[in-house]
C-alpha cells in the first residue's frame, strides 16, 4: 500500500470506528442493515437511525469530498495555496441571502433554495468582476475576500437587531449535518459524481494552470479560458454544498494540502485524492463531534479540529509548495496623492469630532461630555485604523501576497480568542482584565506566527499558520453564536469592530501605539523594498531572516493592540494598502503612509457613520467601513 | 396623585392591576426587557427602555407607553443619549450590556440578576422585583404584585386541573432540525410546577435554562405532550417522514410569542397561554 491509501485508510477506519460506537448506542448492530434500507414504522430507533444517523454519514462524505474538490481547483486556478470555497464569496453570499429572505424556522429545500441564489448571486458578482480585470487570479482573491467581507457586514447589521431570532442562521452557518432526511445526501451525491467526472475531463487543462499562465500558454492553453471554467466548476461545488450543509471551514482549504503532503503530485493524482480526504476528514470531525454532550456545530469543530492540521502542514511547508499570487493592482496615478488623501483624513476627523446627533436632532457638538464618548471613540478609531492598515500594509509588501491582512497572521484572532473565552468564563471581568486576556491570547500567537521565522521558514508560512489560529477562532465564535446565549449580542458587536469601549485612556494608547509603529514601519522601508524578491534580497547583503521576523513583530503589536481596543478589523487592513497603491502609493514607505492615512479616516468616518445613522442605535464602526470600504473596492474593481 | 387603569388585554394584564404609576417619581432608565417587566408590574414608568420599539412586538406585555424613549441596543445602549436624560436610576441586568462602571459615571446604577449559574430565576426575580421596588420608591406595591401573580397562576392550575395533563416538553424549534428545550433554570419550568404539570424535560441546562437537542433525542420523549413556541415547528419539519413516523410529536401545541429571556410577566403570560392551548387542543 502506497502512504496515500494507507493514510485514507486510517481516516476512515477512525470514522468508521466511532460511528459503531455511537450507532451502537441507539441500535444493535445486527438492526443497523433493516433500519439503513427498510426501518419498520412502529420502531421508533430503526425510524431514527434511519433519517438522521444514515443520512448524515453520507451527507458528511458527500460533502467534505465536494468541499475539498472545490477547494483543490480554486487552489488550482488561482495559484493561490489559501485559496478556498468561501474565497469566492459563496458562503457570506448565501448567509446574506438567508438573513434577508430566510426567517428563522424557513428549513428544508425553501432553505437551501435561499441559500443557493445567494451563494450563486455572490459567485457571479466575483467572476463578473474578475473577467473585467481579466480573470488575473489576485483580481479574483480580492473581488471574492471584497464581496465576503461586504456581505457579512450586511449580515451582521441585520443580526444586530434580531440577534434572539437569528439562531436559526447562526446554527446554519456554523455548519451542521443533522438531517432529517436524505434529500441533501441524493443533491450532494448527484453533484459530486458530476463535478467529478468533469474534473478528471479537465486534469491536462489544470495541468498546464499549475505551470502558470506563461508556460501554459506556451503550451497552446488559454490561461483565462481554463481559470474560468475551473473557477465556475469549484464555485458551483461550493454553492450546492454550502446551500446543503451551511458554512464548513477548513476540509477545502486543508484536503488539498494533506493530499499533496502524503504524496499526491502530479494534478491527476490530487483530483483523485484530494475528495478522498475531504470525506474522510469531515467524517472522522463529525463522529468526533457527535460523542461531544454539547450542541456542537460541525463546520466550528472542523475550525477548532483543522488548525493543528493546518499548523502541522504550515511547519512540513517547503517554498516551492507554496507559490503566490503577485500584487498586481496597476496604479493609476504616477505620484502619491498626498494633497488629497490628507484633505480626506482631515475632513473625516473634524467631521467625526464637530458634528453630532442627539434625541433633538442634529447639532455642532459642544465641550459638555466630549471627552466622555465623542472625542476618545473618534481618535481610537483613527488610531485603530491607521495601525491595522500598517500592519497590512507590512504583510502585503513582506510576503507579496495581496490576500495578506492583519488577521491572516493570526493575532487578531488569538486577541479575540482571550476576549472570548474571558467574557464566557468570567463575565464580570473588568475592561481590564479584559485587556489582559486579549493581549495574552495576542502574544501567544504572536510567537507561534514568528517562531519558525528566523531560522529560515519560508514568509509565507506564518501566513498558514495564522489561517489555522484564525479557523479556531472562526469555530469557536460560530460555536459561540450558535449556543443561543444572548450575551453574544455583545460579542456581535465587538466582533465587528466597534468603539463603544473605548475611553481617554485607550484611545491616547492606540493613538500612541499607531504613530510608533508607523515610524519604525517606515525605517524598514528598505528591507521591504528586497523582501518580495526573494533570493534577491538575500544575495544584496539582506538579513532575509532578521527582517522578516522584524517585519511580522511589528504587524503583531499593531493588530494586537487595535483588536484590544475596537475588536478584529481586518478589513481594513486588508483594504487600505490597496486603496493607498490605487491612490498612487508605490515605494514602500508612501505605500505605508498611505495606507495609515487612508485606514484612520476611513475607519474614523465610518465610526462617526455607525453613531449618527440610525441614532440612537450604535452600528459598529468595522461593519460601516466593510459596507463603505467594499462598495468603494468593489466600484474600484469593475472598472 | 396620577391613577391609571390598564385595559386588560391579555391574562397577563391582570398583573398590573390598579398599580400607581409614578409620574412624579425617580426618572428610571431599564436597559433590559424582563426587568422592564418588573419595573411595569411595580406601576412605575421607565423613563427610557433599550429597544424599546422591539419590547412592544416582542414582549408585548405589560405594556410600554409610547412615550417612553428608546435608548438603542439592549447590548450598547446610547451612553450619550442616557446621559442627556439626566435619570436618577440606571436598571441593568447582570452579565448584559456596557459594564457596571461607564454607567455609574451617568447616575447610580442598580444591576440585577436573575439568569445565573445557580439557575433559580424565579427567587431571583422575586429579589429583584424586591430591590427594584426599594429604589423605585415602589417597594409597597410588591406584595400586591406577587398576589396577583398567585392569582393568574392558580387560575390556569385550576383549568388544567381537571385533566389529569401529561407531562409537557417545552421546545423553542431553531430550525428543522433541532430545539431549546426548557428545564431547569428556566422561569417557565416554575411555572409548569405552579399549574401543576410536569415538565418531560429533567436534563442539564445552560445558564439561561434551556438545552438544545435534536430530532433525534427529541423523538425519545415518548407520552410526553411538545408544547412549542411560537413560529411553532418549521413547516418542512412537519412534512417530513421522520416527524410524521412519531407519535410523540403529532399532537404538538403552538404557544403565541413568549419572551424566552423573560422576568415575572412573561412567566405568568406563559402559564396562562399554555393553559389556553392544552384546553383547546382537548
Amino acid at each position: 500500500m502506497t502512504p496515500r491509501s494507507l493514510f485514507a485508510a486510517a481516516l476512515f477506519a477512525a470514522a468508521a470506528a466511532l460511528f459503531a460506537v455511537s450507532a451502537t448506542r441507539l441500535l444493535p448492530p445486527a438492526e443497523w442493515l433493516s433500519a439503513l434500507l427498510a426501518p419498520p414504522p412502529s420502531d421508533v430507533s430503526a425510524m431514527i437511525a434511519h433519517y438522521t444517523l444514515f443520512p448524515r454519514v453520507a451527507v458528511a462524505l458527500a460533502a467534505g469530498a465536494a468541499l475539498a474538490l472545490s477547494g483543490l481547483i480554486l487552489q488550482i486556478a488561482l495559484d493561490n495555496p489559501l485559496a478556498e470555497p468561501s474565497t469566492t464569496g459563496v458562503s457570506a453570499g448565501a448567509v446574506l441571502a438567508l438573513a434577508l429572505f430566510g426567517p428563522a424556522g424557513l428549513g428544508g429545500a425553501s432553505q437551501s433554495l435561499v441559500a443557493l441564489a445567494g451563494g450563486l448571486t455572490a459567485v457571479g458578482f466575483t467572476l463578473a468582476l474578475a473577467s473585467r480585470g481579466g480573470m488575473k487570479p489576485a483580481t479574483i482573491v480580492i473581488a471574492g475576500l471584497v464581496l465576503s467581507f461586504a456581505a457579512s457586514a450586511a449580515t451582521t447589521l441585520i443580526a444586530l437587531f434580531n440577534h434572539e431570532w437569528m439562531r436559526s442562521l447562526f446554527l446554519w452557518s456554523s455548519g451542521s449535518l443533522r438531517q432529517n432526511d436524505w434529500s441533501a445526501t441524493s443533491n450532494l451525491v448527484a453533484l459530486l459524481a458530476v463535478s467529478w467526472l468533469a474534473a478528471a475531463g479537465l486534469v491536462r487543462a489544470f495541468t498546464l494552470a499549475a505551470l502558470r499562465d506563461a508556460g501554459a500558454a506556451a503550451l497552446g492553453g488559454d490561461p483565462k479560458t481554463i481559470r474560468l471554467t475551473g473557477l465556475a466548476l469549484a464555485a458551483g461545488l461550493a454553492a450546492l454544498t454550502t446551500a446543503e450543509v451551511g458554512a464548513i471551514a477548513f476540509v477545502g482549504l486543508a484536503a488539498p494540502h494533506l493530499a499533496r503532503a502524503v504524496g499526491a503530485r502530479t494534478v491527476g493524482a490530487r483530483l483523485l485524492w484530494t475528495p478522498i480526504y475531504g470525506a474522510g476528514l469531515l467524517w472522522l470531525t463529525d463522529e468526533m463531534v457527535k460523542l461531544i454532550p454539547l450542541d456542537l456545530p460541525t463546520g466550528a469543530a472542523t475550525g477548532l479540529l483543522g488548525a493543528p492540521l493546518l499548523m502541522a502542514l504550515a511547519a512540513r511547508m517547503r517554498r516551492p509548495s507554496l507559490t503566490l499570487a503577485p500584487l498586481s493592482a496597476p496604479p493609476r496615478r504616477r505620484r502619491p496623492q498626498w494633497g488629497a488623501l490628507l484633505v480626506a483624513a482631515l475632513a473625516a476627523l473634524a467631521v467625526a469630532l464637530v458634528v453630532e446627533r442627539t434625541a433633538d436632532g442634529w447639532t455642532l457638538a459642544t465641550l459638555d461630555q466630549a471627552f466622555d464618548y465623542r472625542v476618545p471613540r473618534s481618535l481610537a478609531a483613527f488610531g485603530a485604523g491607521m495601525a491595522v492598515a500598517v500592519a497590512g500594509a507590512l504583510l502585503q509588501r513582506m510576503t507579496g501576497n495581496a490576500m495578506a491582512s492583519p488577521d491572516m497572521i493570526g493575532v487578531s484572532a488569538g486577541a479575540a480568542l482571550g476576549f472570548l473565552a474571558l467574557l464566557y468564563v468570567a463575565p464580570m471581568a473588568g475592561a481590564g482584565a479584559q485587556l489582559v486576556a486579549g493581549g495574552l491570547g495576542a502574544g501567544v500567537a504572536a510567537v507561534w506566527a514568528l517562531k519558525g521565522v528566523g531560522r529560515g521558514a519560508p514568509p509565507e508560512q506564518p501566513l498558514l499558520l495564522g489561517v489555522g489560529v484564525a479557523s479556531a477562532f472562526t469555530g469557536v465564535v460560530s460555536f459561540l453564536l450558535a449556543s443561543g446565549d444572548p450575551r453574544m449580542a455583545l460579542a456581535v458587536t465587538w466582533l465587528s469592530g466597534s468603539t463603544y469601549q473605548a475611553d481617554a485612556s485607550r484611545a491616547l494608547v492606540i493613538i500612541v501605539v499607531a504613530a510608533g509603529g508607523l515610524a519604525a514601519a517606515l525605517a524598514l522601508a528598505r528591507p521591504l523594498q528586497l523582501l518580495p524578491l526573494g533570493s534577491v534580497a538575500r544575495s544584496s547583503g539582506l538579513r532575509v531572516g532578521q527582517a522578516q521576523a522584524l517585519t511580522l513583530a511589528l504587524s503583531s503589536v499593531l493588530t494586537a493592540a487595535a483588536t484590544l481596543v475596537i475588536g478584529p478589523l481586518s478589513f481594513v487592513g486588508l483594504i487600505a494598502p490597496h486603496a493607498a497603491r490605487s491612490a498612487g502609493c508605490r515605494s514602500p514607505a508612501s505605500l505605508l503612509a498611505g495606507s495609515a492615512l487612508i485606514g484612520g479616516a476611513l475607519l474614523a468616518a465610518a465610526d462617526w457613520i455607525g453613531r449618527v445613522a440610525l441614532f440612537p442605535y450604535e452600528v459598529p464602526a468595522g461593519v460601516i467601513a466593510m459596507l463603505l470600504g467594499g462598495a468603494a473596492a468593489l466600484v474600484a474593481l469593475s472598472r | 396623585m396620577n391613577w391609571t387603569r390598564r385595559s386588560v388585554l391579555t391574562a397577563t394584564s391582570l398583573l398590573v392591576g390598579g398599580a400607581r404609576a409614578y409620574a412624579s417619581g425617580p426618572r428610571v432608565v431599564v436597559l433590559d426587557w424582563a426587568l422592564t417587566e418588573l419595573a411595569l408590574l411595580l406601576g412605575v414608568t421607565p423613563a427610557a427602555v433599550a429597544e424599546a420599539p422591539y419590547y412592544r412586538t416582542r414582549v408585548a406585555t405589560p405594556q410600554l407607553p409610547t412615550a417612553v424613549v428608546d435608548v438603542g441596543l439592549r447590548a450598547q445602549p446610547n451612553l450619550a443619549l442616557i446621559a442627556s436624560l439626566r435619570p436618577d436610576l440606571i436598571v441593568r441586568l447582570r452579565h448584559y450590556g456596557p459594564p457596571q462602571a461607564r454607567l455609574e459615571a451617568i447616575a447610580p446604577t442598580l444591576e440585577l440578576a436573575i439568569y445565573e449559574a445557580d439557575r433559580r430565576p424565579y427567587d431571583r426575580s422575586l429579589q429583584a422585583l424586591a430591590r427594584l421596588g426599594d429604589a423605585c420608591g415602589a417597594a409597597a406595591e410588591a406584595p400586591a404584585v406577587l398576589a396577583r401573580l398567585d392569582v393568574t397562576l392558580a387560575r390556569a392550575s385550576a383549568r388544567l386541573a381537571a385533566h389529569g395533563e401529561r407531562p409537557v416538553l417545552i421546545a423553542n424549534f431553531a430550525d428543522d432540525r433541532r430545539a431549546d428545550v426548557f428545564g431547569k433554570g428556566s422561569l417557565f419550568q416554575t411555572a409548569v410546577e405552579r399549574i401543576g404539570l410536569t415538565n418531560a424535560y429533567a436534563g442539564p441546562t445552560n445558564m439561561w435554562g434551556f438545552a438544545t437537542l435534536g430530532l433525534d433525542r427529541l423523538a425519545r420523549f415518548e407520552g410526553a405532550r411538545l408544547v412549542a413556541l411560537s413560529p411553532g415547528p418549521p413547516v418542512s419539519l412537519a412534512r417530513s417522514a421522520l416527524w410524521r413516523a412519531m407519535p410523540a410529536f403529532h399532537d404538538v401545541v403552538t404557544l403565541p410569542p413568549v419572551w424566552v429571556y423573560g422576568g415575572l410577566a412573561s412567566m405568568a403570560r406563559f402559564a396562562t397561554l399554555l393553559a389556553d392551548a392544552i384546553e383547546s387542543a382537548r
